[in-house]
């Protein structure tokens, strides 16, 4: 199930607010963790068995790790624990990657044809969500295990910090040392219950007013954001049109997907904190403005943070940090851990040249290009730094490298086509009010209005005007999801 | 403890009500809102079941239908449509396009207007015009024929908004061409004879001698004057046969209180305010027929679009026409009625039905002109143009090379779809020869006769009952009986007079059947258990309790057409 769906806001939401509130405090989480487990189940019946099992296993043998005192054998528990986490992120997510490219090396050997080869594979359907339940339940096992904190007591518990609904899909992934506490112990007032309403409905309108109108256009241009569906024929159709598009539908193009990115995914974050926020929880912030960022290194720090720290804790930091001997491992260390962030984006060669190339400019940064980004003053550099993400994003976008070099070809080929703001001003205006709220926060007042709506107790007066414009946004958005049918959220393919 | 500011909790409780509110509209309130307009293919509930649950079917099914029945859909949907137009003109109706100053279109007309529009059915100009020749070509020999036979066939091409209103059109200043397919038709019409009224010249002439729209600001069709074509079309019909039809009369214009047809595009909208209308509605009249003792009332068919129903809507048919019979888009059969249709063209006799009408009138309008004649040139030529016999050795020929079906009839069925849709396949068809025609024309002829002979049906009626046959069939074996020089069924005067007595008998049975109460529990059954109306159920015991009584099922058209039935001593 999705959160923009009709059946999760018209039927899934209150039905489940309703019992959840009404129920006494003691069975809320038992509540809570059967809702998510229908809400998973409702569209994935096939993981959910895969989901369940490993969480089991997890739970029993960071127990068992906890419990023992031979340092040989807790490492070898967590090292079982991760393997079943990463290993069914891998078989699920990379197995058929993984697959495709064995086939490859072995055609261009053996000179069978790899459509053939390709042809002997059963195709491996990705759970949705399982990049970031498989990291949060690593977070457990490494907090677990470095002593942060002490493992969970009932399984059940345990259970409800994967598989919690909100951010079961696509995050935030939330650190079980900042959560552990709020499992068994939060305060849900109707000051946040409200709050947290205000919270989700400015997420789905993000959603669905803004990514989905701009990502219906990106689609007419650079076709389906997932080629693995596509035939060969629709493939050839979107090569086609990619190597006789104008450069300023092409510009327009990825301008407006840096968008529908950005929006979709806070969007989905904005829901997803919204709803914890409703039962008292308080998930992590995903996004801080990433757009206003000056620096490439910034722009990480600010996007998918809850990713950018999982990423520095589990993973730069065991290849030692920048605490290296020497600085050439250090930008290794550096590069490498953006390059596996790419992958993480997808299983395919696109995302390893995207993750390589934030890989790259981080470098640069810390060489050279914050410096020079320093010289040019706050403005220039963010939309420097801005810009170096739409072209990056070209290879986000676009899941065949060639294909993705031809659009940047055709980006940089400036025959411009003349525009006209009235062959689609739904699109433009939005783009605008995109673009607008994506550097508001330049602003000193930006932020003040930013701190304001999302930060703030309200008072009496704000809160009934805050309740009387998400209503109306809600009523909207419904209206906006059924005119204009129905559309899944970009990240829960990562 | 956790503070509970009252308005925080007021405004909670509110907001769980009104969350609430959707499910309680679509379960439980019901009230009453504005449907929306247009035509969607609806989703059926989904069954629960663990295959559709397994494969993510019902997920998806569940989603769609809920999203077609949550309570309040109309007024959210309303709204939403009203700021896409409202800001932005865009609307997610597939069958409007927005012009200026709240002027609506359809997407076919602009199109056709910037001579776009065949691209989307052909490849090419180029290519346009060789089907556009080759439909003409055929059209033409249709006419020759059904000329020969007593049947006009002609051309009537309705206005375009387009064309009539082309200020209003929305900007576009790419992808135009110049090749426009009415002006192609008529040009070629007028070359070779054809005869064809063109209303959207004429209508373009008109426009600015009258003070309000000929075809309506939010509309997509004609609407009252349809009646001014309609008076000229009949006139003209007229004159092709040297006859005189009833003439229409109008009475004084007046505003029209129901604006259903001159909206019918901003219904499509779906908004939740109307449209400011700057040139008002077009204006109504009582239209009546004037007939005189020289004029004659034919037997009319229409094949074509919905601009028929502003007709249809305006001109009592019914008073002008002995008969008349509308083909919606060469599909669906109507008799005027357009929330009636009585069947379909497919299931028709074509060649039959063709030759029963006096007037055949091919109604279109130019942007549909691009996907020619709705395959009616195509299926009118195959079935005058070419006997039986050739065109099933085609169908033979064509299917012998389709190895990829499986089974014979589904060869044989794709070969007929191909004929159908290229009858340039066969050769005989694309010469200037026109003796390849169909030699069953004198029959179907023959059947047109018998059906106006009052007599002559009667008697088949009658033998149609003594031999369990439909009249179809009963007339077809008639005109076997023609061909073949046999004693016609319809002279058996001594069977004829036993079927009548047979009929009567039915007619007492019918009623005295009620009184008995075994047999009418029977009949109850038998009408539940086959979904009949109890009425039918008694007639059809009725007839085989006579049927049975004389063992007339030995006598069975369809078994033996020559069996002699004895006649029995009757009382």
């Amino acid at each position: 199930m999705v959160f923009s769906s009709n059946v999760f806001l018209l039927y899934f939401m209150p039905v489940f607010f309703l019992v959840y509130f009404i129920l006494p405090r003691k069975v809320r989480n038992y509540f809570l963790l059967l809702a998510s487990l229908v809400f998973y189940a409702y569209g994935a019946p096939e993981f959910i068995i895969h989901l369940i099992v490993s969480v089991i296993a997890n739970f029993y043998l960071v127990r068992w790790m906890n419990k023992t005192e031979k340092p040989g054998l807790k490492k070898l528990l967590c090292g079982i624990s991760i393997a079943i986490s990463i290993g069914l992120l891998f078989y699920f997510k990379y197995g058929n990657f993984t697959m495709h490219n064995i086939n490859a090396i072995r055609s261009w050997i053996t000179g069978v044809e790899l459509s053939t080869l390709n042809s002997q594979l059963s195709t491996i359907l990705l759970p949705i969500g399982i990049s970031f339940f498989s990291f949060q339940s690593v977070t457990y096992t490494l907090d677990t295990y470095r002593g942060v904190n002490a493992p969970m007591k009932r399984l059940s518990d345990y259970m409800l910090y994967i598989v919690m609904f909100p951010q079961l899909i696509a995050g935030p992934i939330v650190r079980y040392c900042d959560i552990a506490d709020q499992i068994r112990n939060r305060e849900s007032l109707y000051t946040d219950r409200l709050h947290g309403f205000y919270r989700f409905v400015i997420g789905l309108a993000k959603k669905v007013l803004i990514a989905d109108v701009i990502g219906f256009q990106v689609d007419q241009v650079l076709g389906p954001s997932n080629y693995d569906v596509l035939t060969s024929a629709q493939l050839a159709d979107i090569a086609n049109k990619i190597a006789t598009i104008d450069s300023t539908t092409a510009w327009i193009a990825i301008f407006a997907f840096t968008f529908q990115i950005y929006f979709d995914f806070a969007g989905y974050s904005d829901m997803a904190i919204g709803l914890g926020r409703m039962m008292g929880f308080k998930f992590p912030e995903n996004f801080d403005n990433p757009y206003v960022s000056t620096t490439i290194s910034e722009f990480w720090r600010r996007w998918h943070q809850t990713f950018s720290v999982f990423i520095k804790n589990y993973l730069y930091f065991p290849l030692g940090g920048s605490r290296v001997k020497t600085e050439a491992r250090k930008y290794f260390n550096l590069w490498f851990c953006f390059l596996v962030s790419g992958l993480w984006h997808g299983a395919a060669w696109n995302f390893v040249v995207y993750g390589a190339l934030q890989g790259i400019f981080i470098c640069a940064d810390k060489l050279f290009l914050k410096k020079f980004n320093e010289r040019l003053g706050r403005i220039p550099s963010v939309f420097f730094t801005f810009l170096i993400i739409v072209l990056t994003r070209c290879f986000f976008r676009i899941e065949r490298i060639d294909l993705s070099w031809l659009f940047i070809k055709r980006l940089f080929a400036f025959d411009f086509a003349p525009f006209h703001f009235s062959d689609n001003p739904h699109l433009y205006v939005t783009m605008l009010v995109a673009a607008f709220f994506s550097f508001f926060t330049l602003s000193k007042f930006g932020l003040k209005v930013q701190d304001k709506v999302y930060f703030t107790e309200y008072n009496k007066r704000q809160h009934i005007i805050a309740f009387v414009v998400s209503i109306c946004a809600f009523v909207f958005c419904l209206g906006a999801l059924n005119a204009s049918g129905f559309s899944p959220f970009i990240y829960f393919r990562f | 403890m956790s503070k509970k500011p009252i308005y925080d909790i007021v405004l909670f409780a509110i907001l769980m009500v009104l969350l609430f509110l959707p499910m309680l509209q679509a379960h439980v309130l019901h009230i009453p809102l504005k449907p929306l307009n247009g035509m969607t293919i609806e989703t059926e509930k989904p069954k629960f079941g663990m295959e559709s649950y397994r494969s993510g079917d019902y997920a998806k099914q569940e989603e769609a239908y809920v999203g077609e029945h949550f309570g309040f859909r109309e007024s959210v949907i309303r709204l939403y449509n009203q700021y896409l137009w409202t800001c932005y003109k865009k609307t997610y109706a597939q069958n409007v396009v927005a012009g200026r100053q709240g002027w609506l279109y359809t997407p076919e007309s602009v199109s056709d207007y910037y001579g776009t529009e065949m691209l989307r059915w052909q490849p090419s100009p180029k290519a346009a015009q060789r089907n556009f020749d080759r439909e003409i070509k055929y059209m033409n020999r249709v006419r020759a024929i059904l000329k020969e036979n007593g049947v006009e066939l002609l051309a009537f091409i309705a206005p375009e908004k387009s064309f009539l209103y082309p200020e209003y059109l929305p900007e576009r200043e790419r992808d135009t061409t110049t090749f426009n397919a009415c002006s192609y038709f008529m040009q070629q019409f007028e070359d070779i004879g054809f005869p064809c009224i063109d209303m959207n010249r004429w209508f373009q002439q008109m426009k600015d001698t009258v003070d309000y729209p000929l075809i309506p600001q939010t509309g997509g069709h004609w609407v009252f004057p349809a009646v001014y074509a309609a008076d000229s079309l009949f006139r003209f019909m007229g004159e092709l046969k040297g006859a005189e039809l009833p003439k229409l009369k109008m009475g004084e214009l007046h505003e029209s209180d129901n604006h259903g047809a001159d909206n019918d595009l901003e219904q499509l909208l779906n908004l939740t305010l109307p449209i400011r209308k700057r040139q008002g509605y077009s204006p109504t009249a009582e239209v009546t027929v004037e007939t005189n003792p020289n004029s004659v009332n034919p037997k009319v068919l229409f094949i074509g679009n919905s601009f028929m129903w502003g007709i249809a809507n305006h001109v009592p048919l019914s008073e002008v026409f002995s008969e008349v019979e509308f083909w919606y888009y060469f599909s669906t059969v109507y008799t005027g009625d357009p929330l009636q249709p009585i069947g379909h063209v497919v299931n028709y006799n074509l060649l039959e039905k063709l030759l029963d009408f006096d007037y055949i009138v091919w109604l279109t309008t130019g942007n549909q002109l691009n996907k020619g004649t709705n395959g009616f040139a195509n299926s009118a030529i195959l079935t005058l143009g070419i006997d039986d016999s050739i065109r099933q050795a085609y169908i033979e020929r064509i299917a012998d090379t389709l190895s990829l079906f499986t089974t014979d009839t589904i060869r044989r069925q794709k070969a007929i779809s191909i004929l159908n849709n290229h009858p340039e396949l066969i050769p005989e068809l694309n010469s200037e020869n026109l003796n390849t025609q169909n030699r069953n024309i004198p029959y179907a002829k023959v059947i047109k006769d018998i059906r106006k002979d009052s007599l002559w049906m009667a008697a088949l009626e009658a033998q149609a009952f003594l031999r369990g046959a439909n009249m179809n069939q009963m007339l077809h074996a008639e005109v076997d009986r023609i061909k073949a020089v046999k004693p016609l069924y319809k002279d058996q005067t001594a069977e004829i007079q036993f079927a009548r007595q047979c009929q009567e008998e039915v007619r007492g049975r019918i009623e005295r059947i009620p009184s008995n109460a075994e047999l009418m529990e029977h009949i109850r059954k038998d009408a539940e258990k086959r979904h009949k109306p109890m009425e039918k159920a008694i007639e059809d015991a009725a007839i085989w309790l006579v049927r049975e009584k004389y063992g007339l099922d030995r006598y069975l058209l369809i078994d033996d057409p020559d069996a002699e039935i004895p006649i029995p001593q009757l009382k």
